[in-house]
């Protein structure tokens, strides 16, 4: 038999029901805060996992946050270019009227000025803002005003490129407004036709089309030449980068008869035309396309021609390669400006589905930091109870035994 | 058979039960003292007289009054209670120190996260100066966890050593008084009657030291070869606490190589013998010097790491950019200097510090490189010219480093007299870099989004700087992973600290109901026993009663 001193046996007795009594406090705390991990010692593990959940959910939230700020800006880019469409498209009608050889100069100089105005439409639809106060065709630093016009044409004063808001994800922040407005391709996105005349000819060199693209040699560097040796006769050449002249397509047989309106002869895989009267030494010239056109610049070359005050005034031939020529060009800014809408439809589409990702990440780690530290609540209450009746037992039969002494049966 | 003989049995026997009345109300009054032993009065027969018919009893005496008392479950009583004391101790160090890292939203991670991410709302907006200071704020309350965290890791370093002065000082209270206590026991250890409640009060005294420090018990014993009644006690690896009726001082004194450390030292007559953490067995005392040791020290380390090698990630990816007025970035977040301390023994110069010098540099860009841990830094044993670096957490030693040597992530310089084979420097590139993190910038302007060939509004660095947050920039681990691993590293450590805590503790509560169930009071019993020798007096005053009736009888006779 073991005798039980009674002083130490109270000590603890009183410091058991004091540790069911923490326990019962830290069930009760966990009720209320909801949490079973308080502190990492509850479930190291627990706690590590809920960490990496959260850090998860921030990057996922930031995302979402840039997600926002690029659909944003995206969607201003995308109506705005669907803005400049229109423009030059009112342009390109004004361009085709004013190639009707009936007009007189007042009628070209109403027309003049109306190209005026849409330029200078167009050149605010360039710089517009996102709402925020960012230029959207900005490009890489978008905090001024991309494009000015000064005493030379319009400018670009930003930064190439388009700035992207995250380095995992396609979530651009700003066009590339020097690719979508100044770098359009030249001339018919495959050649480019030019003419070097004489005052008095009314010579005039089309844009020119593809006849058959594998029969193409002319390459970056190279240009024909087509020499008027007199007004009804030509020469075709090929001069190549390092200024060398070959005969087209050899020296037999690279002279014609000139007839207005008529396709160029021996050009391989191109069908250009001249039209209207030459003098002799006129130069046309055919060269790659390049991507260099302004839209801005374009309209200009219309403009002056149309607008014309100098005191001699461009002739027939001048004005009637002024308007192909612009038509020409407006065609491939506004192939270009379809490029970039459709890239930013096509980007604006992308960011639903990259949306939900995002969103769908941030749901799984709250639900993983959730599973990790968030209490059972049915779990926590049954822990609660079962506590709470032990603690009740033990402070029962304490106080009860606390009752019995022999020293109540002692009377004297 | 005289009446005589008859009344000194009576009145013997009612001594014999007063005695046991006194000795069991001492008992009863002594129940609730602490360290208090059950006594006993030891009942002899006294022996009888021949007569012609026989030995006659000569009644009850009382021999001595005993103590119940058990050697051995006292000393495992002393060690149980100084395990459960140093282990209950670290726990209670380690739970504060846990109470400094928070979780979740509140902590040290979350603030990182918010951090890159702010970057990744700077570079859709990077010329909102509204964005740019939410990334300014955010850094500012990472910089603020990180100096939370660290000062309640150097705040607990004060606490240790603050409590080690304290409790040096309790401990020698309780050694002068155990040698004042051997000075009145000397010379009583064969005696027949033991001073029972000097040697409960001595008992107890050692009992209250063994919670502070585990000593060890020597009975002192005389010319005579005989216990002579006083003790000696030990600590770590022997040295003496109390020497008979001497006692020397314990002292928390500096450590000599980390004087932010305490270790202690026992004060022989002057000369300072240092204790081992390792040689102290137990007791709360013990349970300090593990968790400064070891606890602090790793945590120092670890939350260091953190916080160097974040800002150096930090900090080089920004003076990649170019800050809203052009310039290039300058560093963002700024953390405590590395120290280095010289070792108390090493040689000195004549105004008294280290003849040899040593600093250190961490290396900017070598965050990744740098290492939890503190570092020792010595002459190469093996060539008098260069050096050797102990990695203090795993002990990777590396040899033959020429002066200004890098050694993962940091560099060392030696000046000053030429390094003596005895000299010892404590290199801490990290551990005291936390508390003192702090924001370097303090105008939004300044945080180069830019990249560097872009102008001030472009957003390239401020993408670079967003995915830091997946750099593996911290000894191969991203920020997030690091921080995450720590809180489980600390989390593991409070766990298995409480449950040896636990455990020892209810070893200790089992030893102490062994001995106590020998030598404690148990009140039903005592209880008994009043009643038992209330009987035993009431029977021996009838003894005399009858004494007294047979001599009445004898007298009326005469009479």
């Amino acid at each position: 038999m073991s005798r039980i001193a009674s002083a130490l046996n109270q000590q603890l007795g009183l410091s058991s029901l004091m540790r069911r009594q923490e326990e019962l406090a830290k069930a009760q705390d966990r009720i209320v805060t909801g949490k079973r991990i308080d502190r990492a010692s509850d479930d190291p593990a627990g706690a590590a996992r809920a960490e990496r959940a959260l850090a998860d959910q921030t990057r996922n939230e930031g995302l979402l946050r840039t997600l926002g700020a690029s659909r944003n800006a995206m969607s201003v880019a995308e109506s705005s270019i669907g803005h400049a469409v229109d423009l030059v498209q009112t342009a390109r009608e004004t361009l085709v009227e004013a190639g009707n050889g009936a007009l007189n100069a007042s009628d070209r100089a109403l027309l003049a000025d109306r190209l005026k105005q849409l330029k200078g439409q167009l050149l605010s639809v360039a710089n517009a803002e996102d709402g925020s106060g960012h230029f959207v065709f900005g490009g890489q630093g978008n905090d001024h005003v991309p494009f000015v016009n000064s005493g030379i044409g319009v400018e670009y004063q930003g930064t190439p490129g388009s700035a992207a808001g995250s380095l995992s994800e396609d979530l651009p922040m700003a066009v590339d407004g020097e690719a979508l407005w100044l770098k359009a391709r030249t001339g018919n996105g495959v050649f480019e036709t030019d003419r070097q005349v004489d005052p008095d000819s009314t010579a005039w060199i089309s844009a020119g089309q593809v006849g058959d693209p594998a029969a193409l040699t002319l390459t970056d560097g190279q240009r024909y030449e087509v020499t008027f040796d007199t007004p009804t006769r030509y020469s075709v050449n090929l001069i190549d980068s390092d200024g060398s002249s070959t005969p087209v397509p050899d020296a037999s047989s690279n002279s014609h008869d000139y007839a207005s309106g008529t396709p160029i002869a021996g050009l391989p895989g191109m069908s250009v035309n001249i039209t209207g009267t030459a003098v002799a030494g006129d130069m046309f010239t055919i060269e790659p396309s390049s991507p260099g056109l302004s839209v801005f610049d374009a309209l200009d070359r219309v403009i002056d021609v149309l607008g014309s005050s100098a005191t001699v005034p461009p002739n027939a031939g001048d004005r009637a390669q002024a308007v192909n020529r612009g038509l020409r060009d407006i065609d491939q800014v506004l192939a270009n400006l379809q490029v970039g809408r459709s890239h930013a439809g096509e980007t604006l589409n992308q960011m639903d589905g990259l949306d939900e990702r995002a969103q769908t990440r941030v749901l799984l780690d709250k639900g993983l930091r959730s599973d990790a530290v968030d209490l059972d609540m049915a779990q926590g209450v049954s822990d609660f109870s079962t506590k709470q009746t032990a603690y009740q037992a033990a402070l029962q039969s304490y106080s009860m035994v606390r009752k019995i002494s022999l020293f109540d049966y002692i009377s004297n | 058979m005289s009446t005589n003989s008859l009344m000194t049995v009576g009145v013997q026997a009612m001594f014999a039960a007063q005695t046991q009345l006194s000795t069991t109300s001492h008992n009863i009054v002594n129940a609730a003292v602490e360290g208090y032993s059950r006594q006993t009065a030891k009942l002899t027969t006294v022996a009888g007289r021949s007569t012609g018919v026989g030995y006659i009893g000569g009644g009850v005496g009382v021999e001595t009054i005993e103590r119940a008392a058990n050697r051995f479950l006292t000393v495992r009583n002393n060690q149980t209670q100084a395990q459960a004391a140093a282990d209950n101790t670290r726990m209670g160090m380690l739970t504060q120190l846990e109470d400094g890292y928070a979780l979740g939203e509140q902590g040290l991670g979350q603030a990182a996260s918010k951090l890159f991410a702010s970057f990744g709302d700077i570079a859709a907006a990077p010329k909102d100066a509204s964005v740019r200071q939410v990334a300014l704020s955010a850094a500012e309350s990472l910089a603020s966890r990180f100096r939370s965290t660290g000062e309640t890791i150097d705040a607990l370093q004060t606490s240790v050593s603050q409590q080690l002065v304290d409790e040096a000082s309790v401990v020698n209270g309780l050694t002068g008084q155990i040698a004042k206590i051997n000075g009145q026991l000397t010379g009583t250890g064969n005696a027949t009657d033991q001073p029972n409640d000097l040697l409960d009060q001595r008992d107890q005294l050692i009992a209250q030291l063994s919670e502070h420090i585990e000593v060890n018990r020597v009975d002192n014993r005389g010319q005579d070869g005989k216990s002579d009644g006083s003790v000696s006690l030990f600590v770590g690896g022997g040295q003496p606490l109390v020497m008979g009726t001497t006692s020397h001082d314990l002292k928390a004194v500096p450590d000599a190589s980390a004087p932010e450390r305490s270790r202690l030292v026992v004060d022989l007559n002057g000369s300072e013998r240092e204790l081992t953490s390792r040689s102290i067995g137990g007791g709360s005392m013990s349970g300090l010097l593990q968790f400064q040791n070891e606890d602090l020290v790793e945590a120092r380390a670890q939350l260091g790491l953190l916080a160097t090698s974040l800002a150096d990630s930090v900090n080089t990816q920004h003076a990649q950019g170019t800050d809203l007025d052009g310039a290039v970035g300058q560093s963002l977040l700024s953390v405590g200097d590395p120290k280095v301390w010289a070792s108390a023994f090493n040689a000195r110069d004549s105004s008294g510090e280290s003849a040899a010098k040593v600093s250190i540099n961490r290396v900017a860009g070598q965050g990744s490189q740098l290492q939890a841990s503190d570092y020792t830094l010595q002459r190469d044993p093996a060539d008098s010219t260069r050096y050797q670096v102990t990695r203090q957490s795993d002990g990777t030693v590396f040899r033959g480093l020429a002066d200004g040597a890098q050694v993962d992530g940091f560099t060392f310089d030696v000046s000053g007299a030429p390094m003596s084979a005895q000299d010892r420097f404590l290199l801490e590139p990290v551990s005291a870099a936390a508390s003192s993190t702090t924001v370097a910038i303090t105008d939004p302007r300044q945080l180069a989004a830019a990249g560097a060939t872009a102008s001030g509004s472009g957003n390239a660095n401020a993408l670079l700087m967003q995915n830091l947050a997946k750099a593996t920039s911290i000894d191969g681990k991203t920020f997030s992973d690091a921080h995450a691993h720590l809180i489980s590293d600390l989390g593991v450590r409070v766990q298995r600290a409480t449950s040896d805590a636990e455990s020892s503790t209810s070893l200790a509560t089992l030893n102490k109901t062994q001995l106590v169930s020998e030598t404690g009071v148990n009140l039903e019993e005592e209880a008994a026993h009043l009643l038992q020798y209330q009987q035993s007096y009431q029977a021996a005053a009838k003894v005399l009663g009858t004494a007294q009736k047979l001599f009445d009888t004898m007298l009326s006779i005469m009479g």
